[in-house]
């Protein structure tokens, strides 16, 4: 990033949470002093369709810059966050282009993950208020032309979680949050008081107590896995064991291609995790293979140096479900369970799996005996139950009567976020009960950002959208592997033989939007 | 908190491993003592039979014994690795568990000018047999792991070399080994002139006997009679199947009942395995996939598998028999005596017949519909007509009344002919008159006698109709039956199908004919492909086939042999269609990686990259002149390319969605693409033509010259300027 400055015209995609103040505001002045200069995009809200979908990602695709303000509100705007994920994978294929520029709007707090992954090592803006705006705007001007400036961030504010908690129930975010791992103390999570306990809970909890287990956790997208795996590396923690947390959707793109980059970039984010001195490069040079020159490092330096337990868990293993390398290294995992009951490497005993996935494994893996998939403990994650429902709803408040209560459970089939969600919603006041139900699958409604994701989402995936259609029209799939993939972005389920979406909201809303033949 | 209990059953992985209860079996006994006499075992058996917790068992009472085992996970070694570090990697894993003094690497480096399997075998005698001076047993666990990979025939060969070696090299007999895995031999290594597992010996791994169960029914938290006669229930169901046993075992203890009868365990298996829960039980998975999509031959595993599961007719097992072979290997029948048999209750539910009918391939359930309507036909005409009166008989048999009434006739009208005969005669001498009503008479009966004779030769046309359609009913019955039979009694089955084509060449026998014919020859069955299989495509002369995968290559095969020949590597992702140019000499594969490449067909040298599109290449192919390739991409484009020299010479633009494929005509005067916009459209030549041959045929059209008024318009010309040139 050393071009000379110059008065070229920057193409500059602006994402931010709209009708809401003051976020509006500021934004249509920055617009109006970016745009005679450059080249502006931004998301005007024309009705969400497949095309709005792929309208985002050209553009964004495109743009040298990715502005994104950031308040409370929109931090939790599933949007937001793909537009931020979209510029991030993005700019790791094209050289570091669109560079993301993260606004903070009066909002203070840290950020929440997996945001915090994708900004919190670059420079963010800040604007206190209304008088801040030039500021800002001239800051932003100058980063667009040089490309280099560095923010000055008010140090004081910073890092420094406000602590204005009420009684109100704190906002379900959409993803689960890992809380410190690192310390067996922890930090009370505000989401706590409003986990519901499944059975499956208990299993994953008394599972990881024990020496060397492999625990895996599976279900469609938020469906509340992630948050079962926190809880299950907390209490890993709590009882003196070490934990590690790799998010494989962080993973950078490029190592999933080459699987020599992969098995070192594992090796070397364990490490990293685990803060010791790295020693990689000495056992890759050994001429053995990826897998066992990974096997002994665990073996001979990272399990044998730790001298402590170790759980290492892994979220959205899916993601490496499509490399050329996946039987290889889900292979060597289950190996890796299995040596622990080998006299000869006892040292496998020290070391605990949980694997987390939203996709079923066995569409994807030639042999599933060869992976770690069916062995130890399984959980498979479902919807929750209307009683699960109702507790929930107690434990708001129950804002919502017996009635109220069944309806939103027909509307939302027990999805764990979006049942958090309108409970939060309603306990809130920021809709009536009625008006949730009445303007469910509106744009602006409890669940657009939500629906206009998923349409985001699906907006290249032809053969995924073909499959909705058929789930909508005829209740079924031809296509197992359809099926499967639908089923673990968390959009149909199967009753019996037929499949159907997951909830009657997505029923209504993709019959509006997908038009389907 | 105190730690918690380890769980008592095990559904995956090695019992060990979780910490769940052994149980012993015959076959614990059999393999100790294989490896305490320092025999070549194998174990060869379905999946979760319990084989590596046998393995790991029998490494600890070994070592108890002053044995020294050693155990290696194959899957610890992976498959994307080259020869030598697969070969290293299978010492570093003995060098690994016996902590050798010997630095393995270096050791392997020092030893460079030989090759890998002869380094194997020097290990083996010059450090593993120095160093250790106790028996060594050598377990070699998930070797299905090497069915994919090319080079490891040679393992097997030294296997066998190391046992043929202790004739002159008596260390050796103080090694040994055993293998362990999911395949059947001829799978592992082709060459009987070399495999090893001719001379090792085999262990049986069977379902658990009542008695070895027995230490089960404590995991069930019941008073112990109760909990005996649970588990009899149980075992009923799973015919001590050892994963399904304990999966119904841990299913019970789930659900925390104090008490059990047989209809609450009937409730659990069906709750545990049937109905939307078949489809997520990963043993039932593999089960299926076995039967269906890892079949060798799915119609042949499946008509097997419906007879032996029948059970009207007894099915021999035969070792040689790929058929019966897979089905053993799947787990869902059994060997009892020389026969095969349904395997436990709840694989016979999960994949009963109605199963068995959903997953035959089309034309077989068309065929079977018609062997049912044929047999059902043959039933009816040449069964009984006595009891009986289906249409079929009851024609024929007003059929033989009709001939029999039509002779009654003819004779009647015979008879009334020769008294008009006699009539005319005596009329002779009579009256005129008289002469002419008997000459009607006589007339009326020729008449009768024609009508009757009509009658006759209708119904004895009938009746050869009704032989006939018994003919056909009959062929098709038998080329149903031998269809049914082939897999089973080949012999019996084609001497059927020629009986069948004998009695009368209906299209049932010929297909069968046909079927027979072409199932003689070993379907080929290239394996090696890491990913799925995407495309394969043969060369001009047949004599070779190249498939495309997800694996990120394409590869060459010998097509007679199905030995890999070649492998085509560079695309960085999945690649999804593979061709060959007109002459054979290249090959154009295309990928998600965003390019087309060429590779000389015969070196497998990348020759070229088609770079360009901005997403997906999913199809590939050359013109009929080779002078060309036409690509498909998911840009929505389709481009076509010179062959030779890579560069790109028009862009086939206006599918609204990505481009599936395309292809020239025959004649290459039109590509024709398909669309996943629900559209194919077909292309002229003139829009992928290059532009040389476009200026071409321009030639022949020339344009006529602009007016000076009109060159001053659009060419901005002066028109003095103009003037002056003309002149």
């Amino acid at each position: 990033m050393v071009d000379p400055p110059s008065a070229k015209r920057a193409r500059i995609f602006i994402s931010y949470k709209h009708k809401v103040e003051p976020d509006q505001s500021v934004v249509d002045n920055v617009v109006q002093t970016l745009e005679p200069h450059h080249t502006v995009f931004i998301d005007k809200k024309i009705l969400p369709s497949l095309e709005w979908g792929k309208w985002i990602q050209d553009r964004i695709s495109e743009s040298d810059f990715l502005i994104v303000f950031l308040t409370a509100q929109s931090v939790g705007s599933e949007m937001v966050r793909a537009e931020i994920q979209l510029a991030y994978e993005l700019a790791q294929k094209q050289g570091g282009r669109p560079r993301i520029i993260p606004v903070r709007l009066a909002y203070y707090e840290k950020f929440i993950y997996p945001l915090s992954a994708y900004l919190n090592h670059i420079q963010w803006a800040e604007w206190d208020s209304e008088a801040d705006t030039p500021r800002l705007i001239d800051q932003l001007q100058q980063v667009i032309a040089e490309q280099s400036v560095i923010f000055t961030p008010s140090p004081a504010r910073a890092d420094q979680p406000q602590a204005a908690q009420s009684a109100a129930p704190p906002p379900p975010t959409p993803s689960a949050q890992p809380g410190k791992l690192d310390s067996p103390e922890g930090t009370i999570d505000p989401q706590s008081a409003f986990y519901v306990i499944r059975s499956s809970d208990e299993v994953a909890l008394s599972a990881i107590q024990r020496q060397g287990v492999t625990i895996t956790i599976k279900g469609p997208r938020q469906m509340g896995k992630s948050s079962l795996l926190i809880r299950t590396l907390e209490k890993a923690v709590e009882i003196g064991k070490r934990a590690v947390f790799l998010d494989y959707q962080l993973i950078e793109r490029d190592t999933l291609t080459d699987a020599d980059k992969f098995y070192r970039r594992f090796c070397d984010w364990v490490t990293d995790e685990l803060e010791m001195e790295n020693r990689v490069d000495e056992f890759w040079n050994s001429p053995l293979g990826n897998s066992q020159r990974c096997t002994r490092y665990f073996s001979r330096y990272l399990l044998k140096e730790l001298n402590q337990p170790l759980a290492l868990a892994m979220d959205e293993v899916e993601n490496l479900f499509d490399t050329a390398f996946r039987s290889d290294f889900f292979s060597m995992l289950r190996s890796w369970h299995n040596s622990r009951a080998n006299i000869a490497t006892p040292i496998w005993k020290q070391l605990d799996l949980v694997l987390v996935t939203s996709t079923e494994p066995y569409q994807l893996i030639e042999n599933l005996n060869q992976s770690p998939f069916n062995v130890g403990e399984v959980i498979d994650l479902e919807d929750f139950t209307p009683k699960q429902v109702a507790d929930l709803n107690q434990r708001h408040g129950e804002p919502l009567n017996n009635d109220e209560e069944r309806r939103l459970m027909r509307l939302l089939g027990g999805h764990p976020y979006l049942t958090r969600r309108a409970l939060y919603l309603i306990a809130t006041g920021r809709f009536s009960v009625a008006e949730l139900f009445a303007k469910a699958t509106d744009d602006r409604g409890p669940f657009g950002d939500h629906l206009r994701y998923h349409l985001f989402r699906l907006r290249n995936k032809e053969e995924l959208i073909k499959g909705l259609c058929d789930a909508l029209l005829r209740n079924a799939c031809d296509d197992e592997t359809i099926f499967f993939r639908l089923r673990g972005a968390g959009l149909v389920k199967r009753e019996d033989q037929a499949v159907k979406p997951r909830c009657q909201l997505y029923a209504d809303f993709f019959r509006e939007y997908l038009k389907c033949q | 908190m105190s730690v918690k209990m380890k769980p008592f059953y095990t559904i995956g992985g090695t019992v060990q491993a979780g910490g769940g209860e052994y149980l012993t079996r015959r076959a614990d006994d059999d393999l100790l003592r294989l490896c305490r006499e320092s025999t070549f075992a194998y174990i060869l058996t379905a999946r979760q039979m319990g084989k590596s917790s046998l393995m790991v068992r029998a490494a600890q009472r070994l070592a108890r014994e002053g044995v020294c085992p050693v155990i290696i996970d194959l899957t610890k070694i992976g498959t994307q690795v080259t020869p030598e570090q697969w070969y290293l990697g299978l010492l570093a894993e003995i060098e690994d568990q016996l902590t050798l003094d010997t630095d393995l690497v270096k050791w392997w480096q020092e030893q460079a000018q030989f090759g890998f399997t002869q380094r194997l075998t020097k290990f083996f005698q010059e450090v593993l047999l120095k160093e250790v001076a106790a028996p060594i047993v050598i377990f070699v666990d998930e070797i299905d792991t090497t069915l994919g990979l090319d080079f490891t025939d040679d393992f097997y060969v030294a296997i066998r070399y190391l046992y043929n070696a202790r004739a002159t090299a008596p260390e050796f007999k103080r090694l040994s080994f055993a293998l362990i895995g999911v395949a059947t031999p001829g799978d592992l290594i082709r060459d009987p002139q070399r495999t090893p597992f001719n001379i090792g010996r085999r262990v049986d791994l069977t379902d658990f006997t009542g008695e070895e169960a027995a230490p089960l029914a404590e995991g069930l938290n019941l008073p112990p009679d109760e909990a005996k006669q649970a588990l009899r229930w149980a075992m009923k169901w799973t015919n001590g199947h050892p994963y399904l046993t304990q999966r119904l075992c841990l299913a019970m203890v789930d659900e925390r009942r104090p008490h059990w009868t047989e209809a609450d365990v009937d409730r659990t298996v069906a709750a545990t395995f049937f109905g939307a829960m078949s489809e997520q039980d990963n043993n039932l998975q593999f089960v299926r996939d076995m039967l269906t999509k890892r079949a060798p031959d799915v119609d042949g595993v499946l008509t097997t598998y419906r007879v032996i599961r029948a059970g009207n007719r007894a099915v021999r097992d035969e070792e040689r028999s790929i058929v019966k072979s897979h089905l053993k290997l799947s787990g869902v029948v059994r060997r009892e005596g020389v026969e095969l048999q349904a395997r436990n209750p709840i694989y016979e539910t999960v994949f009963d017949e109605q199963w068995v009918k959903d997953h035959l391939p089309a034309n077989w359930r068309k065929r079977f519909r018609y062997a049912a309507a044929a047999l059902l036909a043959v039933f009816l005409i040449l069964l009984p007509a006595t009891g009986v009166y289906a249409w079929k008989s009851r024609d024929l048999e007003r059929v033989n009344q009709r001939l029999e009434e039509t002779n009654r006739r003819l004779e009647e009208a015979n008879e009334r002919l020769g008294r008009a005969f006699e009539e005319v005669s005596k009329a002779r001498d009579s009256e005129a008159k008289q002469r002419t009503v008997a000459e009607k008479n006589a007339e009326e009966a020729k008449a009768n006698a024609t009508e009757a004779e009509q009658q006759k030769s209708l119904a004895q046309t009938n009746a050869m109709e009704a032989e006939n359609q018994r003919n056909v009913a009959q062929s098709r019955e038998l080329a149903a039956n031998s269809s049914l039979l082939a897999p089973v009694d080949p012999d019996l089955s084609w001497s059927l199908v020629n009986e069948a084509v004998r009695k009368e060449h209906t299209l049932q026998a010929e297909d069968a004919f046909r079927q027979f014919l072409l199932e003689r020859p070993m379907i080929n069955i290239m394996r090696g492909h890491s990913g799925y299989v995407r495309s394969a495509a043969y060369s001009p002369d047949g004599k070779f086939i190249v498939t495309a995968s997800s694996d990120r290559t394409a590869r060459v095969w010998n097509a007679s042999t199905a030995q890999l020949v070649a492998e085509l590597k560079g695309h960085s992702d999945s690649v999804w269609s593979a061709a060959y140019s007109p002459d054979g000499k290249f090959i154009v594969t295309a990928s998600d990686d965003r390019t087309a490449r060429v590779w000389n067909a015969s070196t497998a040298q990348l020759v070229a990259e088609l770079k360009g599109h901005s997403d997906y290449v999913r199809s590939a192919a050359y013109s009929p002149d080779g002078r060309f390739i036409v690509t498909a991409s998911s840009d929505r484009t389709a481009r076509v390319w010179n062959a030779s020299t890579a560069q790109l010479v028009a862009e086939l633009k206006g599918h609204s969605a990505s481009v599936r494929s395309a292809a020239y005509s025959p004649d290459g005067k039109f590509i024709v693409t398909a669309s996943y916009d629900r559209t194919a459209r077909v292309y002229p030549r003139v829009m992928f033509m290059p532009f040389d041959e476009l200026m071409e045929l321009a030639r022949k059209l020339p344009p006529r010259e602009l007016t000076p008024e009109e060159r001053e318009r659009y060419l901005q010309e002066p028109r003095s300027k103009r003037a002056s040139r003309q002149r």
